[in-house]
């Protein structure tokens, strides 16, 4: 019944296409020069930095169909690797950036090969394990900061120092650059292998499909896009605290819980959609920061909502709405003929 | 030891497979010469599946050897045997369901794009290429197969009859010798057994395949097949043309146990 958005969307846009996707670009590059600071840092710069961890996990979670628990585990191996090489000015952001999806890339090498045989729960309590070892870990640990913390400078750019407004744009690149390499994958021969394994890994087997390879490389793109994430994160937010960290919505469980929500509210089948629901569980973070339990209570409710009833997630929303406001003639998919 | 002037597409010698002290395979043996047909039937539970589940490597046997052409498959994992033209069907279809009738065929042409993930991100010419001629390939595929129409369909919403041909289509876009077939008949209704006996029979011919072919339906088993081996409790209790092995009375006995086989078949005393 439901026609991939993505087809549909394609369809109606036409030759616009490429028009639209470029003023949508610029007007996000605007948004910093007419934000506030303290909305950049609450909403913009948190939005397009969870965007770029959430199209990783999407490789993850909706091509592979392996739910992570431990992400934010990555998060902060990318935070506080950025954070540690840049303080003292001993590394550019630049430089540090990738670095820090080296590092959390190897972490990701090293639990992806002994769970790549792990399925659906199992899965999950592994990388929940890790998530909860990697914040034990830093929020005990003397060169993590401890209490105090680790202060990251301002990245600078040869003279030119960012702040959490033009840092944005930093942000921006990333994501934009993210969103191509994944949507590229994910609608190319790894992508058809990523899901191949997890509606059959014996048939996908069969075919030539090589199961450890695929599943540790989702994993380790994941693990490396969560890393940069949290490189980026270190940049803008300027300030590393391990302290509590477990329980932490940064580095902890809720954190890994929220970026789930983003894939699953964004739809698992989209690319698209992670972006959409990372900007919305940003949305929501911010506008309820002073009430953090009821942010959480309320993204939880999403994933509910979405597992329930719209399956598609808000990518696939339009698709919805046209379901019910009845098949509108001239709107009818061919693929609707079906079912 | 038979020396053959044609080669074996496939041999099995001494293959014996147990889970804990559950015998599945005991010392089976089989050959198939290439370009012919072979019947694999048995009553349920006989390790019919489970044989062919050691071909592929899913089943580690314990003894034994299974060659395909000069490559001992031992010395290979599972995924690297659709390179050596090894393909299967699978008794449930085992379709990748959430995807539509187009992308399990591309799946099936997998090895022929030589995937590289760096050229899949960055879209990289050859990858393009690659694309490009795993497309053609699966859409001859689907072509071949009257597929066409539903190549956009998702696998879930089809009926078992087409999704089984799907099936096929998938196994033969990687372009294979020898395809093991798990009941491809299972489940389908009279007419649609005669079209897939049809079927298979022009394929074998027009893609010059080894086939293997599991199924519990006698009248496609002997009118498809060049040899039939016969399996019961994980032993060979019978191999040979499928009018030698229709009556041979250990065979009959198995299925229907000695004393009505002895009313059916009075040699059996």
């Amino acid at each position: 019944m439901n026609p991939s958005p993505n087809s549909l969307a394609l369809a109606r846009l036409g030759v616009w296409r490429p028009a639209a996707v470029a003023a949508a670009v610029a007007a996000l590059a605007c948004l910093p020069l007419i934000s506030t600071t303290s909305f950049a840092v609450g909403f913009l710069d948190p939005a397009g930095t969870y965007a770029i961890l959430a199209l990783g996990l999407n490789l993850l979670i909706g091509g592979t169909g392996q739910f992570s628990l431990g992400h934010a585990g990555f998060f902060a191996i990318g935070a506080f690797t950025a954070g540690i090489l840049s303080s003292n000015d001993a590394w550019p952001f630049w430089l540090a950036i990738p670095a820090a999806g080296v590092i959390a890339g190897l972490f990701g090498v090293a639990l992806g090969l002994p769970t790549l045989r792990l399925i659906g729960p199992y899965f999950s309590m592994a990388t929940l394990g890790f998530g909860l070892l990697v914040a034990e870990i830093l929020g005990t640990a003397s060169w993590a900061g401890g209490r105090t913390g680790i202060t990251v400078n301002y990245p600078q750019a040869g003279s030119y120092t960012f702040d959490e407004l033009s840092f944005f744009w930093v942000i921006l690149g990333a994501a934009i650059i993210t969103y191509f390499l994944v949507w590229n994958l994910r609608h190319g021969a790894t992508g058809r292998a990523f899901v191949a394994l997890r509606e059959s890994d014996f048939a996908a087997r069969a075919c030539g499909v090589h199961l450890a390879g695929y599943r540790v490389l989702a994993f380790v793109i994941s693990a490396v896009l969560a890393g940069i994430a949290g490189a980026l994160f270190a940049n803008w937010n300027g300030f590393l605290d391990a302290s509590n960290s477990v329980t932490s919505s940064t580095f902890g469980l809720p954190a890994s819980v929220a970026f789930v929500a983003m894939v699953v509210v964004g739809g698992l089948d989209s690319t698209f959609g992670s972006i959409l629901g990372a900007v919305f569980i940003s949305a929501v973070q911010y506008w309820l920061q002073d009430r953090p339990e009821l942010a959480e209570t309320l993204y939880g409710a999403c994933i509910v909502a979405v597992l329930l009833w719209a399956r598609g997630g808000l990518a696939g929303l339009p698709a919805l709405t046209r379901a019910a406001w009845g098949n509108l003639p001239g709107r009818v998919h061919a693929g609707d003929a079906h079912g | 030891m038979r020396e053959t002037l044609m080669a074996d597409a496939l041999t099995i010698r001494d293959l014996s497979l147990s889970f804990g002290g559950i015998v599945a395979l005991d010392q089976v043996n089989l050959s198939l010469e290439a370009g012919s047909i072979g019947g694999l039937i048995g009553p349920n539970g006989a390790g019919k599946t489970s044989l062919l589940n050691c071909i592929c490597r899913f089943y580690h046997p314990q003894q034994g050897t299974i060659r395909l052409g000069d490559l001992d498959v031992s010395r290979r994992a599972p995924h690297q045997l659709a390179l050596h033209g090894l393909a299967r069907t699978f008794q449930h279809t085992e379709l990748f369901r959430a995807m539509t009738v187009l992308d399990n065929v591309l799946v099936g042409a997998h090895t022929r794009g030589r995937p590289s993930v760096v050229g899949d991100a960055l879209r990289l010419p050859a990858a393009r290429r690659a694309a490009a001629a795993q497309l053609t390939q699966a859409r001859a595929m689907l072509d071949r197969f009257d597929l066409t129409a539903l190549a956009e369909t998702r696998a879930s919403a089809l009926p078992l009859g087409l999704q089984k041909r799907v099936g096929l289509a998938r196994a033969l876009a990687s372009g294979p010798s020898l395809i093991l077939l798990d009941e491809p008949a299972a489940g389908l209704n009279p007419s649609e057994k005669r079209q897939m006996a049809g079927l298979l029979k022009r394929l074998q011919v027009e893609f010059d395949l080894t086939l293997l072919l599991i199924d519990h339906d006698m009248d496609l088993v002997m009118s498809l097949c060049d040899q039939v081996t016969v399996l019961d409790f994980g032993r060979r209790i019978a191999f040979g043309p499928p009018h030698a092995i229709q009556r041979d009375p250990r065979v009959v006995a198995a299925y229907l146990g000695a004393q009505y086989a002895s009313a059916l078949v009075p040699e059996v005393q």
